[in-house]
């Protein structure tokens, strides 16, 4: 956010050197998408959390229990993904085959 | 079925300012928890989107159909779509030389001699999971917004309480 916030705020001549082979190849947060190809499937945890968190808080009647039904919503997102996942590894490799 | 809460009235104001920012609706209904709490969860689904992905998972020109749910956030969406168009998206054009160069989208960018100037360094588009992911976290705040928008949208008025036996959110009126 900090990162968004100083370049959204930063000159628009500067933002070339921002983005300039002299500034380094470094992972420029924000820019660069984040090196996670092989474990992409943990951003689904977050994206969980976060939907919970955003439609719990439209939908619940007291924040008394607001965290306990957001736990919950997360879990059942989460448990949904893996089902969906696993019916569909036996959708592909096992029923399509014997069709 | 949840019956209708003969309290909700269609409430203009209430939307539009959802609609502008995540949570202000339920700021102008004196709801500051539930706006906290909205504002804190859509805009840190859509900030984590631009993390995970980069800003490239914003892009009103390649991704319009993405860009319609991105949209739904409001202007900040718009104003990263700018920011990507005007200042990172990488632009490909003809050198004097004959072969396709990258650029960033800036004027003294173009001012720039390909042919005697190392290379810019511009943005890549990441055809992974993890663009995907990027473009479903700011997609799914989109989304969320507008429940958040709806329901602003048909609200108690501000200054009135919801009557106790009718409305989902009645115990909370009552608490506060």
């Amino acid at each position: 956010m900090t990162q968004l916030l100083a370049i959204i705020m930063t000159p628009t001549s500067l933002l070339a050197e921002v983005a300039s082979p002299a500034a380094g190849h470094s992972y420029r947060p924000f820019l660069d998408p984040l090196d996670l190809h092989d474990r992409w499937w943990l951003t689904l945890l977050p994206l969980a959390l976060g939907i919970a968190l955003a439609y719990k808080a439209v939908r619940v009647r007291t924040f008394d229990d607001y965290f306990k039904q957001v736990l919950t919503m997360t879990g059942m997102i989460i448990l949904g993904m893996v089902a969906s996942a696993a019916a569909l590894y036996v959708f592909v490799q096992w029923i399509v085959p014997m069709l | 079925m949840q019956s209708k809460n003969p309290d909700e009235v269609l409430q203009p104001i209430g939307g539009i300012l959802a609609a502008i920012v995540p949570g202000l609706g339920y700021l102008y209904y004196r709801e500051r928890g539930r706006a906290l709490a909205v504002f804190l969860s859509i805009t840190g689904l859509f900030t984590g989107g631009l993390y995970i992905g980069g800003i490239q998972v914003v892009d009103r020109v390649d991704d319009e159909w993405w860009f319609v749910l991105q949209a739904l956030n409001g202007p900040m969406a718009f104003g990263v779509d700018y920011l990507h168009q005007n200042h990172f998206k990488t632009v490909v054009e003809r050198g004097p030389d004959g072969r396709d160069h990258r650029r960033l989208p800036l004027p003294e960018s173009a001012a720039r001699r390909p042919a005697n100037e190392p290379p810019e360094r511009t943005l890549t588009k990441s055809l992974s999971r993890v663009h995907e992911a990027g473009t479903l976290y700011t997609a799914m705040a989109g989304m969320l917004n507008l429940i958040a928008v709806v329901d602003c949208l048909w609200h108690v008025p501000p200054g009135r309480r919801r009557s106790e036996t009718s409305g989902r959110r009645a115990s909370d009126q009552v608490s506060r």
